[in-house]
């Protein structure tokens, strides 16, 4: 998934789009040493150190990973798609008015 | 051992330069070599298995270590700790045999666990390791513990663990009991810290899901911290096109 979310970020670079991530690793020091090896170039909410955190808890997350695509105003759109098909979807979102 | 050498040979320089080379040519195992604290000790050992790129390779080459620095430190945190460790690895003996090897192990390692720590904050982390035991097993332990801890860390734990159990329970009634969990641990726990949030964070969660999650629905707001520790909301990046991934590292 990385490779895929990290190409995501970079061809979006100059649009209006954020991939943004709620991330269950066990401890900012291992999140830290692991972002760095994996380049990971998006920001995300760290959710309180297991996938048992607040916000995992909160929007109902029981498989990682899960996906919630949001248009401009906020709206969520689509669900739980990858690669080629995410990358489709925000492009066609892109060229919605916002 | 190479000064003690020295000192009784009174080397010439050969001698001397020979063992430098082999002092230089000990390898990594040197810093294995039982520093005199069993928390750095373990502390040492947990970043190994944590830097390991395979679990169940790693977990079998450390065992017998944290076997040793649990038996050498006795009624110690470290030595604890290394028991917790090695519980929680029974997860690598899962199997659908009946013969139920994992649960067995956990088993006798929760009755050495328990008899040699009766009580002690880390005991916590037995009810985050509730998946090595036989289903059987967790509820009545989990009680129990939470009837015996002095510490806040250990009932909040039971707590929450309890409930976690209950809330999908198909009886609406074992149902209503995990409310009721969350709603203690919201009264009398809410600022226990647990990992890198509260048993209050975690119960509010769990008793306010968001029920209206569906395509054609507004996303529900998000406060938290990123993982550079700033507070960021996800209201923060409306008039951009978001994708929300929940994510790890596996």
């Amino acid at each position: 998934m990385i490779p895929h979310e990290r190409s995501l970020v970079a061809a979006m670079k100059d649009k209006p789009f954020a991939l943004v991530g709620v991330n269950s690793e066990a401890s900012l020091d291992e999140y830290r040493r692991l972002a760095a090896a994996e380049r990971v170039t998006w920001p995300s909410f760290f959710d309180g150190g297991s996938t048992e955190g607040p916000i995992a808890t909160k929007w109902g997350v029981r498989g990682w990973p899960t996906v919630y695509v949001l248009d401009k105003k906020g709206v969520i759109r689509f669900v739980d798609l990858r690669d080629e098909e995410l990358t489709k979807v925000v492009e066609q979102l892109l060229a919605e008015d916002g | 051992m190479a000064r003690t050498v020295a000192t009784a040979m009174k080397p010439d320089l050969f001698t001397i330069a020979a063992i430098a080379l082999l002092a230089l040519a000990i390898p990594a195992r040197a810093q294995d070599a039982a520093p005199p604290d069993p928390q750095a000790r373990l502390d040492a050992l947990l970043a190994r298995y944590q830097a390991a790129e395979d679990k169940s390779d790693a977990a079998a080459a450390l065992r017998s270590d944290f076997e040793a620095l649990a038996k050498a430190n006795p009624g110690t945190a470290a030595g604890l700790s290394a028991r917790l460790w090695l519980l929680e690895q029974c997860w690598w003996l899962r199997t659908r045999d009946s013969e139920q090897p994992m649960e067995r192990a956990a088993a006798a390692m929760l009755d050495t666990i328990l008899a040699e720590y009766p009580d002690h904050p880390l005991l916590a982390r037995i009810a985050d390791t509730h998946f090595v035991f036989a289903d059987e097993l967790k509820a009545p332990l989990f009680e129990r513990l939470l009837a015996s801890s002095k510490h806040a860390e250990v009932r909040a734990s039971m707590i929450l663990r309890l409930g976690m159990l209950e809330r999908r329970s198909k009886d609406p009634a074992v149902r209503e009991r995990a409310a009721r969990r969350f709603q203690q641990l919201l009264a009398d726990y809410a600022d226990v810290p647990r990992q890198a949030t509260t048993y209050g964070a975690m119960a509010d969660a769990l008793l306010h899901p968001h029920t209206d999650l569906a395509i054609g629905k507004a996303a529900p707001e998000i406060v938290g911290t990123d993982t550079d520790g700033r507070a960021m909301k996800l209201s923060g990046f409306r008039g951009k096109v978001v994708v929300l991934d929940f994510w790890g590292f596996w």
